[in-house]
């Protein structure tokens, strides 16, 4: 009888663990597998066109990365160990300000902006990271999409996204998968809140 | 269809555990398993911490990953429940590896899926495979219910998704065929091995009842004497428990320590191959003692490709057959005491008496070895070996050989083997007559003798010293019994048959104090046989009669009385002696010297003892008692033609208490009380033609 019990008591504690465990690992794998959206190429933003000036007539690239987003980090870092480019202007846009991101980006030539999940959705209309995103004089988007071409895997095509953008080619964007940056992204990518760091 | 999807069912589901094999293997899969996955943890938890992809969550994931496997582990009492869910906890573990392992890898940690579900095919299980695959397939349908996006990414179409799961399938699908071959294969396997091991059980337990129900001890030993793990039951009756050492020396050595250090020697020798199987084989012991059994010892060899592996032991209680043989030997020894008695009864009371004399001797005997106990036993052996009593004789021989090989006197084993030997002796002798009294028995030619001679007022002197003589012994009594002894012994010595001649000149001695004297001359006669007269063959070369003649006599020379013992045979070969003599550490220069060795303890020409001589004892004995009786010996040999001993005495000493008590009645003459030619010889009564009896007295 106590057997009985046991086997029962056993058996449901088995359904719970595979169907908790199930349920886990598939919210873990959304963010993987998920394409984020980005902003559309050909739609203009107007706060570039806005700085623009006579004497800097750069097109701009923005690099949208993410503290709590591990894909972010490895680009921020492949970022670092280089200049930026010298017939563009670069600009690092990092969310969520840490001491260990601060000194990482320390000693870069880049320019560094500092950002919240809000204003990133106000302002560039972008919700998800890594993600860059080239304009032309007047704030037209040529390029919009991830660094590499399979999941956050090598090789990271910053340099040739930017260089063929600004050599006028119509480039493919990349999918992005990463991580959600605004609340509602987040809510989509991270259900349960584990990826938070 | 449903019959279809029966056999579908029927191949995917085995049949219940039915071998102990089976069970047994799955419990150790499932260890396996279990002890695998516990190894994630800190795996995964480092390629987290390496990839920043978050140690603790990592650990903590992989922990409530592995509540499952513990839960089935210790949980569930099928094993192969257990296997299933181990199936499904590694799937879990794969995608916790490929959310940890994000990055540049990602898409190879995909790999461990595959992995995994080709080492689940040790379970020999498809359900274990399709429940792996099932749990993937779950997580898909999870996804694509969570975010149908994710399933179907890069908006791709159902049949690049159906692609991306057919690998999946079709792997769990081959591999779930391979896990069932595998099991079928197996599990015959096992019935078969099952099969063959109820019919090895069964010769077992047939060989097991054979060696259990045989009264015989069988058991097989390798090189070093190392029992085998087969042997029969009656081996821990008759030899007790199997030593720890499993040592069969060890064994032998709980009954008999001499038998134990014997037969690993000899086991030695039987595998070293010198000398020939056969021989080192009949070298071991035969015998062994334990507690009051008797256990004999055989011994058989085994061979494998040619070479001798190991040696069988048959070990059987033949205490039933020592006992029936020690009663024949009793029989036989009462038969003897019986003939003995029969034809000389006082010669055989009076050896008995000595013997009851040399037992209570040895009975008091001290813990040290001398010459009077080797003496006492070596007279003992002598004449009961000459009365046929076998028992004492062996029995002295054993106390013999211990002594002189060990240089002291043995335990008391040996000892209460001789003394019980007599015990019984003494026994069959009061079963026939008193060993105490001494009776005269008359024959009716004497008794009218004596009877007339009162009648006809004969003279007292001659009636007291005819009486008189009654209790004093013939000579030639004593004479005729050392020559039967002789010529039985030259039979038993290969010598031939023995002309024996005996020359008594009618004399008689004091039967009480010479007693002695007479027993210990039979080994001046076992010495003559042994040592002096040669073989026929050798007789026959040196152009001598081919049997040898021995002299036996007593004779008055002068005022001495004389036995003599005088042989026809090799002589003494006096450079022997002297040999010997040097050996034992005494005087050998001078002729006195040498005669002197020849009687002295401990010195003998002979390597190695037998029942009959050489160990140097008996001569000296000889001498002891002659001397004892006033004596001396004197010695007469000439190389190649005999000896001759002499014993030389007063002729008072023929008789001494008896010439003493006639003298003290005015009675002299010993002479005539000593020799058969007394002056009433003529007057021996005499039968008539007419059968009427006439004395001398009234010629």
């Amino acid at each position: 009888m106590l057997s009985s019990y046991r086997q029962a008591a056993v058996t449901a504690l088995l359904t719970l663990w595979f169907a908790t465990m199930s349920f886990v690992c598939s919210t873990l794998m959304i963010g993987h597998w998920v394409q984020l959206p980005v902003p559309k190429v050909g739609s203009r933003q107007a706060f570039v066109s806005e700085s623009n000036t006579s004497e800097s007539m750069k097109w701009r690239a923005l690099h949208f990365l993410s503290s709590e987003c591990v894909c972010s980090k490895r680009i921020l870092n492949h970022l670092l160990q280089r200049d930026p480019l010298s017939e563009i202007e670069e600009t690092i846009v990092i969310v969520g300000e840490t001491d260990a991101i601060r000194e990482s980006v320390a000693g870069s030539k880049f320019a560094i902006e500092w950002s919240t999940p809000e204003e990133l959705k106000c302002r560039y209309g972008v919700d998800a990271a890594p993600l860059l995103v080239v304009f032309d004089y007047d704030g037209t988007i040529r390029y919009s999409g991830a660094y590499t071409a399979r999941k956050q895997g090598f090789p990271i095509q910053d340099v040739q996204l930017i260089k063929r953008a600004l050599a006028g080619e119509s480039i493919q964007p990349l999918p992005l998968f990463g991580c959600g940056v605004s609340r509602e992204m987040q809510s989509l990518t991270d259900p349960l809140g584990l990826k938070k760091k | 269809m449903s019959s279809k999807l029966n056999k579908l069912v029927e191949y995917m589901v085995l049949p219940p555990l039915d071998t102990e094999l089976e069970f047994s293997y799955l419990k150790r899969i499932n260890i396996i398993f279990l002890l695998s996955l516990t190894a994630h943890l800190p795996i995964f938890s480092f390629i987290a911490w390496f990839n920043d992809t978050g140690a603790l969550l990592a650990t903590v994931l992989t922990a409530l990953t592995l509540v499952g496997p513990y839960a089935a582990y210790f949980g569930l009492t099928s094993q192969r429940q257990i296997s299933v869910v181990m199936g499904i906890a590694s799937m879990i573990m794969g995608g916790i590896l490929v959310h940890i392992g994000q990055g540049s890898a990602q898409i190879e940690m995909h790999f461990y899926f595959f992995v995994m579900l080709s080492i689940l095919v040790a379970y020999r299980n498809p359900l274990v495979i399709v429940a792996a695959a099932g749990t993937a397939a779950v997580h898909h349908f999870t996804l694509w219910a969570l975010l149908p996006s994710s399933v179907f990414e890069h908006e791709a179409p159902f049949w690049l998704v159906g692609v991306h799961a057919g690998f999946v399938v079709v792997q769990a699908v081959a591999i779930s065929i391979v896990a069932r071959q595998f099991y079928d294969s197996t599990a015959q396997l096992e019935k078969r091995v099952a099969m063959r091991t109820v019919e090895v059980e069964y010769a077992n337990r047939e060989i097991r009842e054979l060696l259990d129900s045989v009264q015989q001890g069988f058991l097989k030993l390798d090189c070093f004497g190392h029992i085998g793990s087969k042997h029969s039951r009656a081996v821990g009756d008759l030899l007790g428990d199997i030593p720890a050492s499993k040592l069969f020396t060890d064994m032998l050595a709980r009954h008999d320590r001499n038998a134990a250090e014997w037969f690993q020697m000899g086991l030695d020798d039987v595998f070293a191959g010198i000398m020939p199987l056969e021989l080192t084989l009949e070298q071991l012991p035969k015998q062994l003692k334990s507690n009051s059994r008797y256990l004999s010892l055989e011994y058989a060899p085994i061979f494998s490709s040619g070479e001798l592996t190991h040696v069988v032991v048959v070990v059987s209680d033949i205490t039933a057959v020592v006992e029936r043989e020690k009663l024949e030997v009793e029989s036989r020894e009462f038969m003897a005491i019986i003939d003995r008695i029969a034809a000389d009864q006082v010669a055989f009371l009076e050896f008995f008496a000595e013997a009851e004399s040399l037992i209570n001797k040895l009975r008091e005997r001290t813990s040290g070895v001398n010459d009077e106990i080797k003496r006492d036993l070596h007279t003992l052996k002598g004449n009961s070996a000459i009365f046929g009593l076998v028992r004492i004789t062996q029995a002295c021989h054993v106390i013999e050989d211990y002594i002189a090989e060990n240089n002291e006197l043995p335990a008391s084993n040996l000892w209460t083997e001789l003394f019980q030997a007599w015990a019984s002796t003494r026994g069959n002798l009061r079963r026939l007559m008193s060993d105490t009294e001494i009776k005269v028995t008359l024959g009716d030619d004497e008794y009218s003798a004596v009877l007339l001679a009162i009648l006809n007022n004969a003279p007292k002197a001659q009636l007291a010293k005819r009486v008189a003589a009654w209790r004093l012994e013939p000579t030639r009594r004593r004479l005729e019994s050392m020559a039967e002894q002789t010529t039985s012994l030259g039979v038993r010595l290969g010598k031939g048959e023995l002309n024996v001649e005996v020359k008594d000149n009618g004399l008689r001695t004091d039967p009480k104090h010479w007693a002695k004297f007479w027993s210990s001359l039979v080994h001046a006669i076992r010495n003559s046989v042994d040592h002096g007269i040669e073989t026929c063959e050798e007789r026959l070369r040196q152009n001598k009669p081919e049997n040898g003649t021995i002299r036996l006599s007593t004779l008055i020379e002068g005022s001495n009385y004389v036995v003599s013992i005088q042989d026809d045979g090799r002589g003494i070969q006096w450079e022997r002696i002297q040999s010997a003599a040097r050996q034992a550490e005494l005087p050998s220069e001078t002729e006195h010297d040498l005669k002197d060795a020849l009687f002295s303890v401990g010195v003998t020409t002979r390597s190695s003892a037998t029942e009959i001589s050489g160990r140097g004892v008996g001569m000296a004995a000889v001498r002891e008692s002659c001397r004892s009786l006033g004596g001396v010996i004197e010695v007469q040999s000439i190389l190649g033609e005999g000896t001759e001993f002499r014993f030389v005495f007063p002729i008072e000493s023929m008789a001494h208490e008896m010439h003493t008590l006639l003298c003290k009645y005015g009675i002299d003459n010993p002479n005539a009380i000593t020799c058969d030619t007394l002056p009433w010889q003529d007057q021996l009564v005499r039968t008539s033609e007419n059968g009427r009896e006439i004395s001398g007295l009234e010629k």
